[in-house]
């Protein structure tokens, strides 16, 4: 009996131990799969991290399929922010083309004419809509008097200053006179920040100012006087806690509004790269802790750990705390700071969640991603390289 | 062992077919969706038609690449070991 009773309990601690290998070799079985999956994704991110032509051609090809950007073409809910992605889609377009003409002289030819196209479409009327409808007057147009219109100008003038250096022989006189502008209502707010709309000012729109002003300097070491402040006012809204930008600032007290967050720091430090290298630096490295892991996927949390908030028009959908936006701006500062694992993981997320496919021009499209999308994508996969800005006259 | 093979040829069976109608279903909608800004929707319309395909769109393609393989992977191996003895 005590025999029976002993062989009986010795099985089920077998079966109990046959039961947990399988549970091993299963779930090691799903692992490889996982990552299987997860290699399957993004195979041309490495061809990307190399800044190969033919991989930048696709990306740049991809946010020319779309064609020009009209408010209609996006449905977000509110006019307003129509008309500020179709104000966005062609000057992240223009800096997507000039960024690969400039490394790839070879591929001018073809890329050039759409190069000229987004600009006449950045500088055209309908562009300039979404700054209208707030200032009540044309930031281009000889009324604007007192008006900043600090995001056109500042987004404008830094997509001009870089279609300017990639064809040197066109957009002179507009790009001087956009920032011209933009120099001129820096230098008169002395004690105030620039404001994007009337009261409203916000730190990412000025890092694009301050880069816009940084490509209008013939050399590096000029003094700008209005790059200064421009740089001065973004290391105040620098949150000391988080290392993060400051999203939005009361434009005279400058005391924060918003919160700091991923997406505007992101993408603050792809305009600040021909700028103010350190700044850049200082601002990726404080975003960097932004990243996480989930199912071997990598993304950029919009809000630093342990807060948490919901997603707006700046972050895009935010899952779990990962913030499209901020995933998709982190690319330009991984790539500008060598951080090469986080660029390739941050492609394979894009590819996962972006649903890329081949377009009839040759370009990769994504589904999820629109002409606003794909033209930030190919903007912040092809940004030059402090090396690479240095050996061109940008930031020392 | 037999037993073992036959479920583990199952679970398989079962993922490839299950793999097969999510490539389907991955191809239908993003052929739809070419040219819808599902982002957008997703963001500020959320029970709109586009965000709703546009988030099955996503759905589909995280359980094509990830969790079907994972499933699949995981019974296969687990029928194999626990039923081959018996």
């Amino acid at each position: 009996m005590t025999w029976a009773i002993m062989g009986a309990s010795m099985r089920a601690v077998l079966r109990f131990f046959r039961f947990l290998l399988a549970v091993a070799l299963g779930g090691a079985g799903a692992f490889g799969a996982l990552r299987l999956g997860h290699a399957l994704l993004a195979p041309s991110a490495p061809a990307l991290l190399r800044a190969e032509a033919s991989a930048q051609r696709a990306a740049a090809l991809g946010a020319i399929s779309w064609g020009p950007a009209s408010k209609d073409d996006f449905g977000t809910g509110a006019e307003l922010f129509d008309h500020e992605w179709a104000f966005g889609a062609p000057m992240m377009r223009t800096a997507c083309l000039a960024q690969v003409i400039l490394r790839h002289r070879m591929l001018d030819s073809e890329l050039g004419p759409h190069l000229d196209d987004a600009v006449k479409e950045l500088l055209s009327e309908k562009s300039r809509a979404f700054t209208k409808m707030q200032w009540g007057s044309d930031p281009l147009g000889p009324n604007a008097g007192s008006h900043d219109h600090g995001a056109y100008l500042g987004y404008t003038g830094f997509a001009l200053g870089l279609a300017a250096r990639a064809h040197p022989d066109k957009w002179t006189e507009q790009r001087r006179d956009v920032v011209g502008r933009l120099r001129a209502r820096v230098l008169a707010r002395a004690d105030r920040w620039i404001e994007t709309y009337p009261d409203q000012a916000y730190p990412p729109d000025m890092s694009a100012m301050a880069g816009a002003l940084a490509l209008d300097r013939e050399d590096a070491r000029d003094e700008d006087p209005a790059l200064t402040r421009a740089l001065d006012w973004l290391r105040g809204a620098i949150d000391p806690d988080s290392g993060l930008l400051i999203q939005s600032i009361h434009p005279e007290t400058g005391a924060a509004i918003d919160r700091a967050r991923g997406s505007g720091t992101f993408m603050a430090v792809y305009f600040l790269l021909p700028a103010d290298v350190e700044l850049a630096k200082r601002l990726y490295d404080g975003g960097r802790a932004l990243g996480g892991e989930g199912l071997s996927f990598m993304g950029m949390r919009e809000y630093p750990r342990g807060t948490q908030g919901a997603g707006d028009v700046d972050s895009g959908p935010v899952l779990f705390g990962f913030g499209v936006s901020a995933s998709g701006f982190a690319l330009a500062g991984a790539r500008a700071f060598g951080d090469d694992r986080a660029f390739l993981e941050l492609q394979k997320t894009a590819d996962l969640f972006g649903v890329p496919y081949k377009h009839e021009n040759g370009g990769t499209r994504h589904i999820a991603g629109g002409p606003l999308g794909d033209a930030i994508l190919c903007a912040m996969e092809t940004a030059l390289s402090p090396e690479e800005w240095a050996s061109r006259g940008g930031a020392p | 062992m037999r037993v073992a093979l036959r479920r583990t040829a199952k679970a398989i069976m079962i993922g490839c077919i299950v793999e097969a109608a999510l490539y389907a279903l991955h191809l239908g909608l993003s052929h739809e969706l070419r040219d819808t800004p599902i982002a957008a929707a997703m963001l500020t319309a959320p029970g709109s038609a586009a965000a709703v395909m546009g988030a099955a769109l996503v759905i589909v393609r995280i359980l094509l690449y990830l969790f079907v393989p994972m499933l699949t992977a995981f019974f296969a191996i687990v029928a194999l070991v626990r039923y081959h003895e018996e």
